[in-house]
């Protein structure tokens, strides 16, 4: 899971600071969520080159915003909700999800440290984003959201705009759709390592 | 599915994916426009806080002129 590594209490110094106009605050906020709301819009869009303009529009938005934000704003929610959205408003003026699945390049920001993990690492984390950019979009975004950044469904729930018992049941077809795809039994719960 | 979605296996292999970082020069484009932002809003709001300066001086004289107004007439009626 993920972690912004920012504890609530700290949250909300950051959302006074940001209200105040403070750039530190800022600068704190985009550490510790700039990565993470790149992976979930490159892994949605799966063109880094639009996820980057996603995600600069994503920023833009939210220091507008910044003034008129509540005080117990939860800024990764906030941040989620908001790149998701412009991620609806993107497909809808684009018809991207009728495109192949593209090459979904990778920056990793950490490696493996033997060739031997490299390749190893490499290959399964290959099978597994192929599988994931393979799902219908509401039912990536549910895995992304969830199983990548580490949002409680609830959470997943509010950012995408629907109830929380309809994120279960796209969580639940998504991990059906996804095991399917890696070759991965849901009785025995293993995943075949193999091609 | 579990009633826990983040104790799924699966899940923990999504958690398990590498990190993705756009690259530098974005980085410093979008720090960069966000800092011109905030300042921006930062100059806006100082002459703001200066016009409240001004209003309360303004205020200040009128409650002056009107004291001054008030104690005329009370000495013309005497």
């Amino acid at each position: 899971m993920r972690s912004s590594g920012v504890d609530r209490e700290t949250e909300l110094e950051l959302v006074r600071g940001l209200r105040a106009g403070e750039e530190a605050a800022f600068d704190a906020i985009y550490a510790a969520f700039n990565a993470r709301l790149f992976g979930f819009l490159a892994r949605l869009t799966r063109r880094p080159e639009i996820a980057e303009e996603l995600l600069e529009e994503t920023w833009l938005r939210f220091v507008r915003h910044a003034e008129r934000l509540e005080a117990d704003t939860h800024i990764g929610a906030w941040l989620f909700t908001v790149a998701r959205n412009l991620h609806v408003s993107y497909c809808r003026t684009r018809a991207v999800e009728s495109e192949a699945i593209g090459g979904l390049s990778l920056w990793p920001a950490r490696l493996p440290e033997s060739p031997f993990e490299v390749a190893a690492h490499n290959e399964f984390d290959r099978r597994v984003e192929a599988a994931l950019a393979a799902l219908p979009v509401t039912l990536r975004e549910a895995l992304l959201l969830v199983g990548v950044e580490g949002l409680q469904p609830s959470e997943a729930a509010m950012v995408c705009g629907i109830t929380a018992e309809a994120m279960r049941q796209r969580l639940r077809r998504a991990r059906v759709l996804l095991a399917e795809r890696l070759g991965y039994s849901l009785s025995t719960r293993r995943l075949r390592t193999g091609a | 599915m579990t009633n826990d979605p983040i104790a799924d296996p699966l899940l923990t292999v999504l958690a398990g994916l590498p990190p993705m970082q756009p690259r530098e020069s974005h980085g410093r484009r979008v720090r960069h426009r966000c800092h011109q932002m905030l300042a921006e809003r930062r100059s806006h709001r100082e002459p703001r806080s200066g016009r409240l300066v001004d209003l309360m001086a303004v205020a200040t004289a009128a409650l002056y002129l009107a004291a001054v107004v008030s104690e005329a007439v009370r000495l013309w009626v005497e």
